[in-house]
């Protein structure tokens, strides 16, 4: 009875507010499938964004801006209860099109509840390895429980594109009862199914989930250590560090990078001399997320000389990160180099090398505070004159 | 202290040489040696000023761009092969445009030349007083053997002259033949060449002895040691020798003088002057104390000035021309820019450990406390609020005139730390600028100005707080009831009655309590009427306040109140009526013991009890 009240109640919302009947949906699909495919990506990722916020009150509205559209736009981010509509994306899931397929997964997936949820399911069992790829996309979106044992089960689908899509949909769930079934993926033959495995794992919090990843960090697939790193980074375990120091000197420098940058979401200060050298790296995305990856680490207080040196380098992003970790270190060392940067030509980094000395305790930090008071920016001789205030 | 010596160089050679050229008119030897004094001390007194007690001149304070310190390599270079990066040069001062990253600053060296000036000063200075101090150890030497001359009538014409001249300390007077040429020593001692005993007639002796005791009574002497030591410590201004040239001359001219003065004549002393001219032939090498001849070019100036039969020019004397004089260096003080090098930052790094660290840390907070001075009168307003709340900080006494100049800032912002900083200094002197801002239209000014009021001797400002408590802001009507409670001052009883009618209760309630803390003679009418307030706070202050004024037709009412629906109120009543020493308020009292409230019939007992009737 009373969720007979329930669906009626929802009934009447949907009402006021209906979701795309059939012929919107065969007008936006039609439309995305005849458009450059660039134009189909970009609204591709539009899909399920809130469109609203866009003109609020006629303001940001171009002149003579018509807004009749709108009522079909947001007809768009619901779940359509029309049969007919939902037989438009059930075949949409099947076109030729992936960028097709895609928006008609993620326009499925925009509830957890509803005739949408059994079209995904449904389109879990299809024949065709096409539909149930797609479908497991909308079951991530969808994030509904119901699908998730049909996904456990789509993990072992013949076909690896299924398997890896399946996988990754479970991550959005972050259910530590996966970790069995993802460990078992990580040897899985297809470097996407293991990705997808790594990935998965990496959303889940449980002790399990460290021992799994290391291995990943030597897979001969790079994604897969990229993606291993990034996990064991979210996993905040000690035990992730050696590991993951061992990755500083992977081959790839994506991979070094997201060592990195994992070692920083540790916070783990063991790190701080490994991560010093890693800012000596030939490439610069390492370079920088080494010195970002310093910042964050917890109760340092020595700066490694790299990054001290770091701050006065040629290039302007890395000069950034440095000047930015030095302002979380303190680290009286660091006083002169940061003090060289209140005569740099980027205000941001003045800005920042102002900010970094202010909360570095001790008496040589003065003077550069004098100077800084100086300068020809506002915010920064603001910011010094504040700072200064705490000199007493 | 590099900072003072750059200051007083500028200061002591611009008054300096306005001395060179005003003396250069004056005829009187007084005013010319004041000026000379005053020009030569006035440059120690306006750079100290200036550096050390932080009296920000009128001009403002020039600044000398620093030079750039030379970038240090880096400690430990990155492990990077393909690393080619310099490091970014440091701006060479914040005046001028950073340069392009990798170019150098070109011109000066490693070496900081500002760090040497210092210790090469102390060093010459040292030296040069090392040299003084041998000179008049030479001297002190070459006269330790003269002799007290007593019996001889010398002796007898000193006294007479020291009599004369109303000086009651005894002046020692002894001979020695070492000695080229009479001197007056230190504060009371004549010093005279053997033959000034025997070779002068007793006219010329007395010229001689005039002049000796003029030298003392001027305190020449001191002077003259004070100008040496000036001149050594201070070698690098070359006006300061003139200076000293200038001091000495008018020295024994204005001696000369008092000498005439005393004597009646200056043929006798002319006569001995020459004499001494012949002695110092004998013996050339010159004493640097004050003397009678010691520098021979001069000589026959003077002769001729003793000889010619002109009256010696006459002009203002001594105390006016020294406050002439103090107010002249004052001035300078105050009006002439200031200089200051750019801080060289790293250059005091490594300092730590130092025992000077103290003296240093009390620098920085100066040279801190000058710069965000400087920064309240920054473009923006964002910077002059942050300095000026940095500022507030520091509690010294030498930023008050900053603050009161940010009271006329156009930033409300700033104009209200500025009221709250100047409330902390206790400064008297902004009580008038803080009570014309009550009339601001930003009602945060207004309520720190009354804030700000209460907490100063804000009694000329009274007219203005009374005018406030009919601002349109509850906060500033309390706020300025509060701060005239403050003052204590009668006069404002009727308005504070006028606010018993305020429209807010906190603000009534705020007059009734004002009204109390007034001390009047009599209960001021319309506390009974509020003791009726709708307000359980404003009949609470009300019960309260006609028990401070004892005020017996308060009594009804009170006793009514005793049943009021509030249990302070009640309380209060009871307070109140025990205070009041009539029968009515005893009877209050007795009835108040049947009281539902236990509170009240307790403190009802104790009334009664302490009553001793």
């Amino acid at each position: 009875m009373k969720l007979a009240l329930l669906l009626a109640g929802l009934a009447l919302q949907e009402g006021q507010h209906p979701g795309p009947d059939s012929a919107r949906v065969d007008t936006f699909l039609n439309a995305v499938r005849a458009a450059d495919p660039m134009i189909c990506e970009m609204v591709a990722d539009q899909v399920g964004n809130f469109w609203t916020s866009y003109g609020d009150h006629g303001v940001g509205i171009l002149a003579d801006g018509s807004r009749a559209w709108e009522e079909s736009r947001d007809s768009l981010y619901r779940t359509p209860a029309d049969p007919a509509a939902l037989r438009r994306l059930a075949r949409g899931l099947d076109d030729p099109n992936p960028c097709v397929r895609r928006i008609a997964a993620k326009l499925l997936g925009q509830g957890d509840t509803g005739p949408g949820v059994q079209v995904i399911r449904d389109g879990l069992r299809s024949p065709s390895p096409r539909v149930r790829e797609a479908a497991a996309l909308a079951a991530r979106h969808s994030e509904a429980p119901v699908l998730e044992s049909a996904l456990l089960a789509a993990t072992r689908d013949p076909n690896p594109a299924v398997a890896a899509m399946a996988a990754y949909a479970l991550g959005a769930l972050e259910r530590p009862e996966h970790v069995g079934r993802m460990s078992e993926l990580t040897r899985h033959d297809e470097a996407r199914v293991r990705r997808a495995a790594a990935h998965t794992l990496g959303q889940i919090e449980d002790p399990r989930v460290p021992p799994a990843l290391v291995p990943l960090l030597r897979d001969r697939d790079e994604g897969v250590r990229v993606l291993a790193a990034e996990g064991l980074g979210e996993t905040k375990h000690p035990g992730s560090l050696d590991p993951l120091l061992g990755a500083l000197a992977d081959a790839s420098a994506g991979v070094r990078a997201a060592a990195a940058e994992a070692l920083g979401h540790l916070e783990l200060p063991r790190a701080a001399p490994a991560l010093g050298r890693a800012i000596g790296d030939r490439d610069p995305r390492v370079r920088i997320a080494a010195a970002e990856a310093l910042g964050n680490l917890e109760g340092l207080e020595q700066a490694p000389p790299e990054l001290i040196a770091a701050a006065g380098s040629t290039d302007r992003d890395l000069r950034q990160a440095a000047v930015e970790a030095l302002g979380n270190i303190s680290d009286p060392r660091a006083i002169d180099a940061l003090g060289r940067l209140l005569g740099d030509s980027d205000r941001e980094i003045r800005g920042a090398a102002v900010e970094a000395l202010a909360r570095i305790e001790d008496s040589r930090v003065t003077p550069y505070l004098l100077r800084a008071l100086r300068d020809s920016d506002p915010e920064i001789r603001k910011a010094a004159a504040a700072a200064l205030g705490e000199r007493k | 202290m590099l900072d003072w010596l750059l200051n007083y160089a500028a200061h002591s050679t611009l008054l300096l040489g306005a001395a060179w050229i005003i003396s250069a008119r004056a005829r009187s030897h007084h005013i010319r040696e004041t000026i000379w004094k005053a020009a030569l001390l006035g440059g120690l007194v306006t750079a100290t000023a200036q550096t050390v007690i932080g009296l920000t001149p009128v001009a403002g304070t020039v600044t000398i761009a620093a030079p750039a310190p030379v970038p240090l390599p880096f400690e430990a270079a990155p492990p990077d092969r393909s690393s080619t990066e310099a490091p970014l040069p440091p701006q060479p001062s914040a005046s001028r445009p950073p340069p392009e990253p990798g170019v150098l600053p070109a011109g000066w060296g490693s070496f900081d030349w500002r760090g040497a000036i210092v210790p090469v000063w102390l060093l010459i200075a040292g030296f040069l007083i090392a040299g003084y101090l041998a000179r008049r150890a030479l001297l002190a030497r070459r006269i330790e053997g003269r002799r007290p001359v007593m019996t001889h009538p010398l002796a007898d014409l000193l006294a007479t002259l020291t009599e004369e001249a109303g000086i009651a300390r005894p002046i020692r007077l002894t001979a020695s033949a070492r000695l080229p040429s009479p001197i007056a020593l230190g504060r009371s001692e004549i010093a005279v060449p053997e033959a000034a005993l025997t070779e002068l007639d007793p006219d010329q002796q007395r010229g001689m002895l005039a002049h000796e005791l003029a030298h003392l009574e001027r305190r020449d002497p001191a002077w003259l040691t004070l100008v040496a030591v000036v001149e050594r410590v201070a070698f690098f201004q070359p006006l300061n020798r003139l200076a000293r040239r200038r001091i000495r001359e008018s020295a024994e001219y204005l001696s000369d003088e008092w000498a005439v003065g005393r004597t009646g004549s200056g043929v006798f002393l002319a006569k001995c002057l020459a004499k001494v001219a012949e002695w110092m032939d004998s013996c050339p090498s010159p004493v640097p104390v004050a003397g009678m001849a010691e520098e021979r070019s001069h000589l026959v100036a003077r002769v001729r000035r003793l000889l010619d039969s002109t009256p010696f020019p006459t002009g203002p004397r001594g105390r006016t021309l020294a406050i002439v004089a103090a107010v002249a260096v004052l001035a300078v003080a105050a009006a002439v820019p200031g200089i200051s090098l750019a801080v060289n930052p790293g250059q005091d790094s490594g300092s730590q450990d130092e025992p000077g660290l103290r003296i240093e840390n009390q620098d920085t907070s100066r040279a801190i406390v000058r710069a965000l001075m400087e920064a309240t009168r920054d473009s923006d307003a964002g910077v002059r609020r942050a300095a000026l709340s940095s500022l507030a900080r520091f509690e010294d006494p030498s930023t008050v005139a900053t603050f009161r100049e940010a009271l006329r800032d156009q930033d409300a912002e700033i104009r209200v730390v500025a009221i709250h900083a100047l409330a902390e200094f206790k400064d008297r002197g902004s009580v008038g600028a803080i009570a014309a801002l009550l009339t601001d239209e930003n009602t945060e000014l207004r309520r720190a100005a009354v804030q700000a009021l209460a907490e100063l001797p804000a009694g000329t400002a009274r007219n203005e707080l009374i005018a406030a408590i009919r601002d349109s802001d509850a906060e500033v009507r309390a706020g300025a009831i509060h701060a005239l409670a403050e003052l204590k001052d009668p006069a404002a009883a009727g308005a504070l009655t006028a606010a018993l009618k305020d429209a807010r209760a906190e603000v009534r309630a705020q007059a009734i309590e004002a009204l109390a803390e007034l001390e009047l003679t009599e209960a001021p009418e319309g506390l009974i009427a509020a003791l009726r307030d709708p307000s359980a706070e404003v009949r609470h202050a009300a019960a309260h306040a006609v028990g401070h004024y004892q005020d017996a037709r308060a009594v009804p009412e009170l006793r009514a109140m005793l049943e009021d629906a509030d249990a302070e109120v009640r309380e209060a009543a009871v307070e109140a009526l025990s205070e009041i020493r009539t029968d009515a308020a005893r009877d209050a009292l007795i009835a108040a013991l049947k009281s539902r409230d236990p509170k009240v019939r307790r403190a009802a007992a104790d009334a009664l009890g302490a009553r001793k009737e």
